[in-house]
């Protein structure tokens, strides 16, 4: 077995072709050089599917991110791939081989920062990531210096000496994180791992994951926060349901689905006839409605702002405010699934 | 592995309240035992009684004149110390004035009788008036069972009397003092309760491994959950954290042990060495007992601690735990059923110490450490059906 473990993947000339992220149009790696290969996975919780024919490709080098709503087996899928639990049906390959159980050379290169918290309430900070260090790396002083990396890397400098009772929820997660990367691993999993934790560390933590990611370590970011997965993923899953709904870079997403922006206009008293006309426009998808906020759907156009205050002026409705936002994912979502990522 | 060793048993080490059942619980046991059974021991080590003898001729013609002279022979087995009186008028007197603890005379049948005065003080202590009255009272009580028998025997096999060895056959177990030539030490009724209270603080110590094993499985904690995606064999994760879960439990009986030993002042027959061993086993045992409990599924940590609660104050119930009542009982199932006695693992470690104190060689303390043995590998290989998993249908 090489000698990963211990070095960080970029300096490791026999990591399999660290390379820098792939360009926001690459298309999806072929499943022989992949770094992850799921192949039409199903996992039963009882009755309840979890994982329905799910497919994933991750190249090396990716920022790959799983974005979907509570439920729809993102936890599942990663505890699938790393053989944590049973599944019905399909074939996982990670770094192009077969992943079992007992797979401890592959499970070297790979690095997990749990959605629920894992650690030892009664080791401090330090000692903590010390031990979930030592899972991967056996050597003290090359682990001493790991850990002080990884500690610097969260952020966590005050606080070695601290048990994790005494730490906030927000530096909880940035201690799991630290666990969780400590190692230097190839491939890592971060299963929402921003939940709970402040704006500015958060854009550490991501700003954090970009560095490991442009030193060779591709990554799978779970999250239902959208604006994290598009700032941060070379690509993108959507799930519903246990379902790869669609996948393709943030652009591609939003263009496959024809998305435009949202105008939003703020208007009073808006007769049912009105909203007839406006969703009557040639770019309109959607009207809705709720008073006094009007929200117009559109495909992507150059004239939609103008067309709808046009329309508005024609019926005599003075609009307040007015102001158009660019498609986001959780349009893209709505599009395939018609509900909204977010409650 | 190294470093799992030691992570595991200093996080065990700060997880204070396992340290209640462990260690606090069998520290405070001893000193409640020490203040306890302060009587108990001064029974054994008894001073001879004062005893007021009505000399008459009826006294001078029974043969109970003879054996209580022989229990007022001046040695160290001295039972009795004898003070003749001439008339029963004078006796009462000496007795009534708390000279004597009680007076012996015999009626018109022959038959030896007891007269003691209640409330008159002669020692220091209360209970010490009491003890030398039981004392007297189980003489008399004895010559009279004794004498029944060899009335019976001379009825029966009048020849018995010409062979010296039946007739110490027929009386075996009668006399007092024939015990103490049978033990390795010189017995105490109170240190059977101190091994009864190791045996407890032992599978108490099981907490541990309980809590221990549970921070190693997927399915009982996502702490264990994230440790099987490490690069660490399970067997290895499991081997570092039981031999930390039998050092803690170990040092806590050690520690338990030193305690009763020196502080509360216990005779352990010169053999403390070896008891060290046996505690080695007793906290190999708990380890398992831990290991097999703390994996069962779907059952979380309070409960397991509440189960384990339940089944070593079960189990040292039948150790004698809990005073004389019990220990009569722990004798009885001992004797009448000593499968179901074989079975209970806290009645194995309290065997492990009484082959040390009663018995001169070591071939019964190995024999009972085997059993030990037998114990941990059987409950290891129940744990082992359930931690085999490598892959959980749902965590
Ligand atoms: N242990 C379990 N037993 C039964 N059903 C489960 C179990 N774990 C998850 N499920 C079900 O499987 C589906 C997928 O759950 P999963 O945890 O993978 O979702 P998720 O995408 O990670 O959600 P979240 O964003 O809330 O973390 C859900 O319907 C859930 O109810
Ligand atoms: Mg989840």
């Amino acid at each position: 077995m090489d000698d990963i473990s211990t070095t960080a993947p970029a300096d490791s000339a026999t990591s399999p072709a660290p390379v820098a992220p792939t360009a926001p149009t690459a298309a999806p790696a072929a499943a022989a050089d992949s770094i992850v290969a799921v192949d039409n996975l199903v996992k039963r919780y009882g009755d309840v599917v979890a994982l329905d024919h799910f497919n994933l490709t991750i190249a090396p080098g990716e920022i790959f991110g799983l974005l979907g709503p509570n439920g729809s087996g993102k936890t599942t899928a990663i505890n699938c791939i790393l053989q944590l639990l049973t599944f019905d049906k399909g074939a996982i390959r990670l770094f192009g081989a077969p992943m079992t159980p007992t797979r401890y050379d592959l499970k070297r290169k790979i690095g997990v920062v749990p959605q629920n918290v894992a650690l030892f309430d009664e080791l401090t900070v330090r000692e903590n990531i010390d031990f979930f260090c030592a899972l991967y790396v056996d050597d003290r002083r090359e682990r001493a210096r790991l850990v002080g990396e990884a500690i610097e890397f969260v952020g966590l400098g005050d606080y070695t000496g601290f048990r994790p009772r005494k730490l906030s929820g927000g530096l909880l997660r940035r201690l799991n994180i630290a666990c969780g990367i400590a190692h230097k691993p190839q491939l890592a999993f971060f299963d929402e791992p921003t939940v709970a934790v402040d704006p500015q560390s958060r854009a550490a933590i991501l700003e954090g994951i970009r560095a490991m990611n442009e030193r060779g370590c591709t990554v799978v970011y779970t999250s239902h926060y959208m604006e994290e997965v598009e700032e941060i993923c070379s690509r993108i899953m959507i799930m519903d349901r246990g379902r790869a709904v669609a996948v393709g870079t943030n652009g591609e997403l939003k263009a496959m689905v024809g998305a435009g922006e949202r105008i939003m206009v703020e208007v009073a008293g808006l007769s049912p006839a009105v909203r007839e006309r406006l969703a009557a426009l040639p770019h309109v998808r959607r009207v809705t409605y709720s008073e006094p906020e009007l929200a117009v759907q559109c495909e992507q156009g150059a004239r939609n702002v103008a067309d709808v205050l046009a329309v508005l002026a024609a019926e005599g409705c003075a609009p307040g405010r007015v102001y158009a936002e660019p498609p986001t994912l959780n349009d893209v979502f709505l599009e395939i699934t018609g509900k909204e990522l977010r409650d | 592995m190294a470093t799992l060793f030691v992570s595991t048993l200093r996080a065990l080490v700060r997880e204070k309240a396992l340290f209640i059942w462990s260690l606090i619980f069998p520290l405070i046991m001893a000193t409640m035992f020490m203040f306890l059974f302060v009587t108990i021991d001064d029974m054994t080590d008894y001073d001879p009684v004062p005893t007021g003898v009505v000399a008459d001729e009826a006294w001078d013609e029974s043969p109970f004149s003879g054996v209580a002279a022989a229990l007022g022979e001046v040695g160290d087995d001295q039972l009795l110390v004898l003070r003749s009186f001439a008339d029963e008028e004078e006796a009462r007197e000496a007795l009534i004035a708390g000279e004597v603890a009680g007076v012996l005379s015999v009626n018109g049948e022959g038959e030896p009788v007891l007269a003691v005065a209640p409330g008159v003080k002669i020692n220091p202590t209360a209970d010490g008036d009491a003890i030398n009255r039981s004392i007297l009272e189980s003489v008399v009580a004895t010559y009279g069972r004794d004498a029944d028998l060899m009335r019976a025997i001379a009825e029966a096999d009048p020849r018995a009397f010409a062979d010296p060895a039946r007739l110490a056959e027929a009386f075996d177990g009668s006399a007092v003092t024939e015990e103490v030539a049978l033990t390795h030490g010189a017995p105490k009724q109170s240190v059977r309760f101190y091994y009864a209270l190791f045996a407890m603080a032992a599978l108490f110590g099981a907490q541990i491994a309980v809590c221990a094993v549970c921070w190693t499985q997927p399915n009982l904690s996502p702490l264990g959950a994230r440790r099987a995606l490490g690069a660490i064999g399970r067997t290895r994760t499991l081997a570092a954290t039981l031999a930390a879960c039998w050092l803690l439990s170990f040092g806590c009986l050690v520690v338990a042990f030193l305690y009763t030993r020196f502080v509360v002042g216990v005779d352990f027959a010169g053999r403390e060495g070896w008891c060290v061993v046996g505690l080695a086993g007793a906290a190999l045992v708990a380890c398992a007992l831990g290991t097999a409990l703390g994996s069962l599924p779907k059952i979380d940590f309070g409960s397991k601690t509440g189960i384990l609660t339940g089944v070593v104050c079960l189990l040292s119930l039948f150790t004698g735990l809990y005073g004389e009542p019990c220990m009569a009982l722990a004798d009885t199932v001992a004797r009448d059923f000593p499968l179901l006695s074989s079975l209970n693992p806290a009645k194995a470690i309290c065997d492990v110490f009484y082959s040390l104190y009663y018995y001169d060689g070591l071939d019964v303390f190995a024999g009972n450490m085997v059993v030990l043995g037998a114990f941990a590998v059987a409950l290891f290989a129940l744990s082992a059906l359930f931690m085999r998993r490598q892959r959980y249908a749902s965590l």
